[in-house]
C-alpha cells in the first residue's frame, strides 16, 4: 500500500480547490502545485485568504507544497499561514502536507516543527500530519484539539516523544503511523507507553497504533493499559498483529467488551480458532479482515512502507 | 440464432470472442467471424462470410486473443519463433511489425472483397500501437497528451530522466502495461517500479539505484522506447485512479475508474481494481465529468475508428483531464452495461456507416 490524498477527514471530505473556485462550507479545499501547470501554492493560498468568505472557512488542507518537494521543505507555506493567522479566525480543521504517492513518496520530502504552525491557530480541534522527514512538534501546546492524525512512512521516536509530552487536554482521538524502519522508525513499545496511560491524555476515547512492526508487543501490553477503560475504539490496523498479540486480546476479551470497534485489518493472524474466539466475542465489533498482508520469508510487514 | 451484418476478425476461442458472443446472444443475435489465422494465411473464403442480406460491416477484435496470432505475429515481424520463457519482454516492435503485415494482408483481400464497411481503419489500428505516433496524432488534434519523446539508447533514457523528478518509461510499441517503468530520480537518489517481471511474478517490480534502474531499463530502450512524465491521478475511493472511456459513434458511452495502490499502473491484470462509477461521477461533479468525456471523445475523434477505448488521467491538483492512452481494442469490459446496454451491444446498436455517400 502507498498513501493516496486524503479523501475524508474529521467527517468531511477533501476537494481540489483552485484560484477562482468559490470556498466551501463543509468540503475541506485541498490547495497544492503540481509539476508543469499549476500555479505555486503561495499564489494559490494568496487567492483563498483573498476569496470572500474566507473568514468563515473552517477546513483547509495543504497539499504538494511545491513541485520539487524533496528540494524545498513547507516553512513557507507555515510562514504564510502564521503571518495570516487572523484572515482564519474560523479554522477548526487542518490537514498538512496532504501528498499522495503519486505525487511525491512520503520519504522523500521534508517536513518541519509544526508546531508554531499549530500555535497560530489554537482554536483547531482536528490536524493531520503527513511526512516524517525532520517532523517535530516542540512543546506541542493545543487547548482545544480533539484529532491528532499523524502519518508516515516511519515515525522517528524523537516525534514519537515530542507528542507523549504534548499539552493537549482537550484530545479525544489519536493515530500515529508508526512505520517501518527502513523508513525512519525507531519507536519501541516504551515510546508509545505514554499513550497506554490514562493521564497523557485524560479525554482520549479513539487511540490508533497503525502500520506498526511490533503490533503483537502493543496488543499484549493493552490489557493492563490504564487509558483501555476510558477507549470506545482500539485500532491497530495496518500493522504486524499475528496469533501472540490476537492472544492477547482474546485471553483478556472481557478487558476489551466495552469496545466499539477493535480494528485490525490488515494482520497475519493465522490461528483459525482464535480468529473464530475473536469474531464470535466482538462479533462486527471487530475487524479482522487480512487484507494483502503476506508473509515473505517468514517476515511480516507494515501496510504502507514508502 | 439470426445473424446481423457484423464480421468480426478475432480468434475461433478466445475470451474476447466468447464475451462478443455472449454480449451479443442477449439480443438474440450473432455475429460472424473469421480469424487471424485464417487472414493471415489468405484463406479466408470473403464472397461467401460477406454475403448477407444488408452490407456487411467488418469489426476488428484483438490478435492477441489467440495466443497462437502473437506468436505469428511476432515471427512475422522477426523474433525467433520460439522465445525463451519467463524472463524477457517480448519484441513489441516485432509484434507491430507483424501486425502491420497483417493488416496489409487483410486490406489486400478486402480491396477486391464485396462490399462492406469498416469500424476501424487498418491505419488507425496500426497507429494506436504506437506510443510516439499516438502522442504527435493527439497533439495535432488538440488534445492534451503528456509530452512524448522518443529515447535510441539507455543514455538518452537516463538523460531525460534526469531532467525531471518522475517520469514514464514504455515500449513505443507496447500495450496493456507491457514493458513500462515508473522512474523517480533527485539528486542521485533513483527509485523504480517497472512491469518488465523476472522470472514468472507478473506484478511489478521495484528498482532502486541509478545502475540497477539503467541495466532494466535495456530491454525496453533496445525495442525503441518513449519516455513522458508521469503526471500524478487523483485519488478515488483509496487509491489512484485513471479513467478507461469507451467512445462508441462519437459518444462516450461507458466508464470505468481503475484503482490502484501501491504501484503506479491502472492496468486491472496486475493489481488494480474497478473503482464505483456513479460515487466517481458525484465526487467529480459535472464539470469535471464532461471534461473527461468530452476529451475521450476528441481523442478517438482524432482517429478513424467508430469505437475505442481511451485512457484518461485526472490532475490530482486541478482536475484537468490528460489523454493517457487510445486503445483500439480497448472494448473488453465484462459486465459494464449502460442502459442495459455492454459495450459490445452499444457498437452494433448504434453502427451507422460514416460515409454514407459509398453507399450505392
Amino acid at each position: 500500500m502507498t498513501f493516496s490524498n486524503v479523501e475524508e477527514f474529521a467527517g468531511r471530505t477533501v476537494s481540489p480547490w483552485s484560484a477562482g473556485d468559490e470556498l466551501p462550507t463543509t468540503v475541506i479545499p485541498r490547495i497544492a502545485t503540481a509539476y508543469d501547470d499549476a500555479p505555486p501554492l503561495l499564489e494559490t493560498l494568496d487567492a483563498l485568504l483573498a476569496t470572500p468568505g474566507v473568514e468563515n472557512l473552517e477546513a483547509l488542507s495543504i497539499g504538494l507544497f511545491d513541485p520539487e518537494a524533496f528540494e524545498h521543505d513547507p516553512q513557507p507555506i507555515a510562514d504564510h499561514l502564521i503571518a495570516n493567522a487572523a484572515k482564519l479566525p474560523a479554522l477548526r480543521t487542518l490537514v498538512w502536507c496532504d501528498i499522495s504517492y503519486e505525487e511525491c513518496e512520503v520519504s522523500w520530502f521534508d517536513n518541519i516543527d509544526v508546531a508554531p504552525l499549530l500555535h497560530a491557530f489554537p482554536q483547531l480541534e482536528h490536524v493531520l500530519v503527513r511526512g516524517q522527514n525532520e517532523l517535530h512538534f516542540t512543546d506541542l501546546r493545543m487547548p482545544n484539539l480533539k484529532t491528532l492524525v499523524v502519518q508516515g512512512g516511519g515515525l522517528s521516536a524523537d516525534t514519537v516523544r515530542e507528542l507523549a509530552a504534548a499539552d493537549l487536554p482537550a484530545l479525544e482521538h489519536v493515530e500515529l503511523y508508526l512505520g517501518d524502519e527502513g523508513y525512519g522508525a525507531d519507536t519501541s513499545l516504551a515510546d508509545v507507553q505514554p499513550f497506554l496511560s490514562a493521564e497523557t491524555f485524560p479525554k482520549l476515547t479513539t487511540l490508533g497504533l497503525r502500520n506498526c512492526e511490533y503490533t503483537d508487543e502493543i496488543a499484549e501490553a493493552m490489557p493492563t493499559a490504564a487509558v483501555l477503560p476510558q477507549l470506545t475504539v482500539l485500532d491497530l490496523s495496518l500493522g504486524t498483529l499475528s496469533d501472540r498479540g490476537a492472544a492477547a486480546i482474546a485471553d483478556h476479551a472481557e478487558k476489551f467488551a466495552h469496545l466499539e470497534k477493535i480494528d485490525l485489518h490488515h494482520n497475519y493472524v493465522a490461528d483459525a480458532a482464535l480468529k473464530g474466539r475473536l469474531t464470535q466475542t466482538f462479533g462486527d465489533r471487530i475487524n479482522l479482515d487480512p487484507d494483502d498482508a503476506e508473509e515473505i520469508d517468514g517476515s511480516h510487514y507494515v501496510a504502507i512502507g514508502e | 440464432m439470426p445473424e446481423v451484418p457484423l464480421v468480426c476478425v478475432g480468434s475461433a476461442a478466445g475470451d474476447r470472442r466468447r464475451a462478443h458472443d455472449h454480449s451479443l446472444a442477449a439480443l438474440g443475435v450473432r455475429a460472424r467471424w473469421v480469424t487471424w489465422v485464417d487472414v493471415l494465411a489468405g484463406t479466408v473464403d470473403w464472397d461467401a462470410v460477406l454475403d448477407l442480406p444488408v452490407r456487411p460491416v467488418i469489426r476488428l477484435d484483438a490478435p492477441s486473443d489467440d495466443p497462437a496470432v502473437d506468436a505469428a505475429l511476432l515471427a512475422l515481424g522477426g523474433s525467433p519463433t520460439t522465445a525463451p520463457p519467463g524472463t524477457r519482454l517480448l519484441r513489441h516492435d516485432h509484434w507491430h511489425a507483424g501486425l502491420a503485415e497483417a493488416l496489409r494482408r487483410l486490406d489486400a483481400q478486402l480491396a477486391v472483397a464485396p462490399e462492406h464497411d469498416r469500424m476501424q481503419s487498418s491505419d488507425a489500428v496500426l497507429t494506436l500501437f504506437d506510443k510516439d505516433a499516438t502522442g504527435r496524432r493527439l497533439t495535432a488534434a488538440g488534445v492534451p497528451t503528456p509530452t512524448t519523446t522518443r529515447v535510441a539508447s539507455v543514455a538518452d533514457a537516463m538523460a531525460l530522466l534526469r531532467k525531471r523528478p518522475q517520469s514514464f518509461v514504455k515500449v513505443r510499441y507496447g500495450s496493456s502495461a507491457a514493458g513500462m517503468m515508473a522512474v523517480r530520480q533527485h539528486r542521485g537518489r533513483w527509485h523504480a517500479t517497472t512491469t518488465v517481471s523476472q522470472g514468472h511474478n507478473a506484478q511489478p517490480r521495484t528498482v532502486d539505484g541509478e545502475a540497477a534502474i539503467a541495466s532494466a531499463l535495456e530491454p525496453i530502450v533496445a525495442q525503441d522506447a518513449i519516455i513522458q512524465p508521469w503526471l500524478p491521478k487523483l485519488t478515488l475511493q483509496g487509491g489512484a485512479a485513471d479513467f478507461r472511456v469507451v467512445v462508441i459513434g462519437g459518444r462516450a458511452q461507458h466508464v470505468l475508474p481503475r484503482i490502484v495502490t501501491g504501484h503506479p499502473f491502472t492496468n486491472l491484470h496486475i493489481g488494480a481494481r474497478r473503482g464505483d462509477v456513479a460515487a466517481a461521477r458525484h465526487h467529480l461533479g459535472p464539470v469535471v465529468w464532461q471534461d473527461l468525456l468530452a476529451i475521450a471523445e476528441a481523442a478517438v475523434a482524432a482517429f478513424d475508428l467508430w469505437y475505442a477505448g481511451v485512457d484518461v488521467l485526472v490532475s490530482s491538483t486541478t482536475l484537468t483531464p490528460t489523454v493517457l492512452e487510445v486503445n483500439a481494442f480497448g472494448d473488453f469490459h465484462e459486465g459494464i452495461e449502460v442502459e442495459g446496454r455492454d459495450t459490445y451491444r452499444a457498437e452494433l446498436l448504434d453502427w451507422r456507416p460514416r460515409t454514407p455517400e459509398v453507399i450505392a
